[in-house]
């Protein structure tokens, strides 16, 4: 596959990432793309800026497809406390409030994602979250003021079932025109917001790294520690990625060389889901605010600008303000797990598994299920970590009909890794919001199933994640693929940068094989006897000059990824394009050139050419 | 041999009438019944020696060749008036019903529990029990529930045995212990006991059959749905997602510890269950202890919190319901 959203061009070109589309101009772009003017004034309120968001958790996760960072009503069956905020209106009179919303769980059922919005205390009354299935504008009612200024405003959930609400807009026409498109929304709401008369705000660094996970936060504190300024940009609030306490994935993969750096941002080996995952995050934090690294968390990357096969400046959006930041470095890091720079400059990249014959990738034992014989879209799936508690008292939980035709059947009271969905048909990037409320579906119904049984009647939903933890998506070319005979044969590379000691492990659905669930997975592992290491030349783009590419978006085959892919190896990955990152500026060279110049002294650098790992736990169990 | 009939048949008369007052007065009681059925027995044997030993009597009387026996009017007339009263008896009708109406049975009709002639109880060992439930007509599944007490337990708990419906409502009490079985208040290891405090959350869920609160009120509220059925026939059947709930309720006496301290209820009655899904069932399923009745004499309400517990959460070492496939 190849992606051409930015050619290859001597031209200088600004790219912006609108509703998932690339939109490119000749000069840098202020914030409105082409506006269309035929939209409606008003007063608009973004759900991400809510003075105070309550219960309701903000979603930055579908931005690219939808255009917003909406509110969502994420309460485990009890409704969330109400977001509010104030709007400030200019006059007096009859305002019509509509809403941006949809029904996420169509059916024959009452709609789960209900809500409502309340004007100064009062609930409008249109229940919202019951129409359509895609995202759309929704009347909402009318309420009157007698002057201009201030009014409050208020989400109301009704279900604690992931309502989902990406903006209120409050107008005095009857009928306004409202924009669907998600182009011409992006541009309306810099309008109607007041952005658009801002200037972009410009920032110069020695190295922008997109992706605030495990490689992004280790490819930062090495970028750091070598004294480049570096910037890091992170569309969560939180730093850790698939090791937040968002997602609770516990890290696994040796340190290799790194574990001065990993061990400060890793977690213990809790079980996937547990609430330790808060310590950790503790640590984390405390790690990056201390570490002189100039952090952007809650900054969604749009865009970019290249010239040539050079990116020129990274663009992010501020979700709190919807403000955009340009982010201008000789070198970036994708560390962004989907490999959003590499995939918007036009790189090379692969989704899916290969043909077994391309790598020599077959394992007779598995047959398709380890890879097939011809090619095809599946790759491992998403989870969405969860976790019940038992108590001493009865917690009734509601009805879900909508989530037990997902369920089919299965009970659970608590969920692991295996908890994870990818459907051949589905993208793990363009269908994320959707892959992940399947599994939504999947838990709230096998939870509603569990608790038939009074055996259960004691246990409660205590924790269940929002943000989906992905394992594969984008893979995007370097000089090098990395494959599966890479691993098993444990074959040495002269630019080995990273090391691992791990099984390769690759995740089929369970129903491959004939189970009623579509969302539980089974691990395949093969043993691969010892050390086995990832080249440098899979770190870098091969067509974008002065991009690496870090963590589960590195140049593999769909097995080759199977193995370091865990988050502690893609932190070794993320360190090693930080040092990089660092030689790129002290010999004034590229990726590449480091790759074919430096790389004794990038591996110096990372700790290679000692006699034997570092003591660290994380080596104990393979290298007593 | 005359005399020894005539004084056989006044004993025995006494035994029967007595019992049979009992019987009619009182809760059922097996006592009373052996011996009213060994009185029975006796007095037909009496009779019929009596009876043997006048038959020239019966003799004239039916020919009529002697001075005051009865006329065939008369004997026709007494024919009609008992066949008249089994008549009514059989049917119910008064004054027959009035009565049986005046009985025990009639009188606390809502306390005595029968279960279905499809049910069944076995003791197949000292501390083993089986209640076993097969489907009407052969139509659906059955079940039979293994329960093995703790051996060292050296009188058997109370137990009942019930299917109810996820909402809680009472399907049919597939066992109850017999002692328990006539009254509300019957006589439990030597003392008379509310049946709602021996088993509470039974006695609670009977309340939506026999219309009778557990503390004695009539209950107008509470009765069953439309399509609410008392019999579990309809939710053995494979192949309509059938599913219900089997609860089995346990409770010994003088068991009291440091936080059940009741001399004479003790520790409460434990709650066993399992949710049975009809079409996915595995053929075993262990019934695991759920809850305890602890405070639940007036409302039925599961305690779930089963720390205060000590050897009440061991009278019973398994319970294993088996699934029987329908023919």
């Amino acid at each position: 596959m190849k992606n051409t959203i930015l050619a290859n061009t001597n031209r200088r070109q600004f790219l912006r990432i609108i509703g998932g589309a690339g939109f490119t101009s000749a000069v840098a772009p202020g914030y409105i793309f082409g506006y269309n003017p035929k939209y409606s004034d008003g007063v608009l309120v973004e759900a991400s800026k809510f003075a105070k968001p309550g219960g309701w958790k903000v979603d930055t996760q579908h931005y690219h497809q939808m255009g917003g960072c909406y509110l969502l009503a994420h309460g485990m069956g009890v409704p969330v406390e109400d977001a509010t905020t104030t709007a400030d209106l200019p006059g007096a009179g009859e305002w019509h409030v509509w809403v941006r919303n949809r029904d996420w769980c169509k059916g024959n059922w009452e709609s789960p994602g209900r809500f409502q919005v309340a004007v100064d205390g009062k609930v409008l009354g249109t229940t919202f979250g019951t129409a359509k299935e895609a995202w759309h504008w929704q009347k909402g009612g009318t309420f009157n003021v007698a002057q201009a200024g201030k009014v409050t405003l208020a989400l109301r959930d009704l279900t604690g079932f992931d309502g989902r609400c990406d903006a209120i807009f409050l107008t005095q026409e009857k009928s306004p025109a409202l924009p669907d498109d998600v182009k011409d929304l992006t541009a309306w709401k810099d309008k109607q917001s007041g952005r658009a008369s801002k200037q972009i705000q410009e920032l110069d660094y020695d190295v922008v790294i997109v992706g605030g996970g495990m490689t992004g936060c280790g490819a930062a504190l090495a970028a750091k520690q070598q004294g480049l300024k570096v910037a890091l940009i992170q569309d969560r609030p939180l730093f850790g990625g698939n090791a937040s306490e968002e997602i609770r994935v516990h890290t696994l993969g040796i340190h290799g060389y790194g574990s001065d750096i990993l061990s400060k941002i890793d977690t213990k080996h809790y079980p996937n889901g547990h609430d330790d995952a808060i310590k950790d995050q503790a640590k984390r934090e405390a790690t990056m605010a201390a570490s002189g690294v100039d952090l952007y968390a809650h900054h969604l990357a749009i865009g970019l600008s290249k010239k040539g096969n050079v990116i020129e400046s990274v663009e992010a959006r501020d979700v709190k303000t919807g403000l955009i930041k340009r982010f201008k470095a000789p070198v970036f890091i994708d560390a962004s797990g989907d490999g959003w720079l590499a995939y918007w400059s036009g790189c090379e990249y692969r989704y899916g598994r290969e043909s077994h014959k391309e790598f020599g990738e077959f394992w007779d034992k598995h047959g398709d299920l380890w890879s097939p014989e011809k090619a095809d879209n599946r790759v491992m799936g998403t989870s969405v970590l969860w976790e019940g508690i038992q108590t001493k008292e009865r917690h009734d939980f509601p009805e879900v009909p909508w989530a037990t035709p997902v369920a089919n059947g299965h009970e659970a009271t608590g969920g692991e890794w295996y908890w994870e969905y990818s459907h051949n048909d589905l993208n793990q990037v363009d269908d994320a919001e959707k892959i992940r409320d399947h599994v939504l579906r999947a838990i709230f119904g096998s939870f509603s199933n569990a608790k038939q049984h009074p055996k259960n009647a004691t246990w409660k939903l205590h924790w269940v994640a929002y943000v989906g933890g992905k394992r594969e998506s984008r893979r995007i070319i370097g000089d090098y693929i990395y494959t599966m005979k890479d691993a098993t044969e444990r074959r040495e590379f002269e630019d080995a940068v990273v090391v691992e000691t791990r099984e390769v492990d690759s995740h089929y659905q369970r129903k491959h094989t004939g189970a009623k669930e579509d969302f539980l997975t089974h691990a395949l592992f093969y043993r691969t006897g010892g050390k086995y290491f990832v080249p440098f030349r899979s770190l870098y783009a091969k067509d974008v000059e002065n991009l690496m590419v870090a963590g589960r978006c590195f140049s593999c085959s769909h097995i080759g990824l199977a193995g370091p892919r865990v988050m502690n190896t893609c932190g070794q990955m993320g360190i090693a394009t930080g040092y990089a990152a660092a030689l790129c500026k002290k010999h004034d060279a590229t990726p590449k050139q480091v790759g074919k110049k430096h790389i004794q002294e990038l591996q110096r650098l990372i700790g290679f050419g000692r006699k034997e790992l570092m003591g660290h736990p994380s080596h104990a169990k393979k290298h007593p | 041999m005359r005399h020894l009939v005539n004084f056989g048949l006044l004993f025995t008369f006494v035994a029967l009438a007595v019992t049979g007052l009992l019987a009619f007065s009182r809760p059922f009681s097996l006592t009373t019944t052996q011996v009213h059925i060994v009185a029975g027995l006796l007095m037909v044997a009496l009779v019929v020696l009596h009876i043997g030993s006048r038959i020239p009597y019966f003799q004239n009387q039916f020919e009529g060749k002697k001075k005051g026996t009865l006329s065939k009017v008369q004997l026709a007339g007494l024919l009609v008036i008992v066949g008249g009263l089994i008549f009514l008896a059989g049917n119910a009708l008064p004054p027959a019903s009035w009565l049986v109406g005046l009985g025990y049975e009639a009188r606390h009709k809502a306390e005595i529990v029968r279960t279905s002639s499809l049910s069944g109880f076995g003791e197949i060992g000292t501390h083993s029990r089986l209640v076993t439930r097969i489907p009407k007509d052969g139509v659906g599944h059955g079940l039979s529930l293994y329960i093995r007490f703790n051996k060292d337990l050296e009188t058997l708990p109370a137990i009942a045995v019930w299917a109810e419906t996820n909402t809680g409502s009472m399907i049919e009490t597939l066992h109850l212990e017999q002692s328990l079985a006539y009254s509300d208040k019957p006589l439990w290891h030597e003392v008379n006991e509310k049946r709602n405090h021996i088993l509470p959350v039974w006695r609670n869920r009977y309340t939506m059959v026999s219309g009778v609160s557990a503390n004695g009120v009539v209950d107008a509220v509470t009765r069953p749905t439309e399509n609410h059925e008392f019999a579990l026939d309809p939710h053995l059947q494979p192949g309509k997602d059938n599913k219900f709930l089997l609860w089995v309720e346990v409770n010994a006496p003088n068991d009291a510890n440091s936080a059940w301290r009741g001399q004479r209820i003790g520790q409460p009655s434990v709650l066993y269950s399992a949710y049975v899904k009809i079409d996915e069932a595995p053929p075993y399923t262990i019934l695991e202890l759920t809850a305890h009745g602890g405070g639940a004499a007036d409302n039925g309400t599961l305690d779930y919190d089963l720390d205060s517990l000590t050897t009440a959460k061991d009278l019973v070492d398994l319970m294993l319901l088996k699934l029987e496939p329908a023919r």
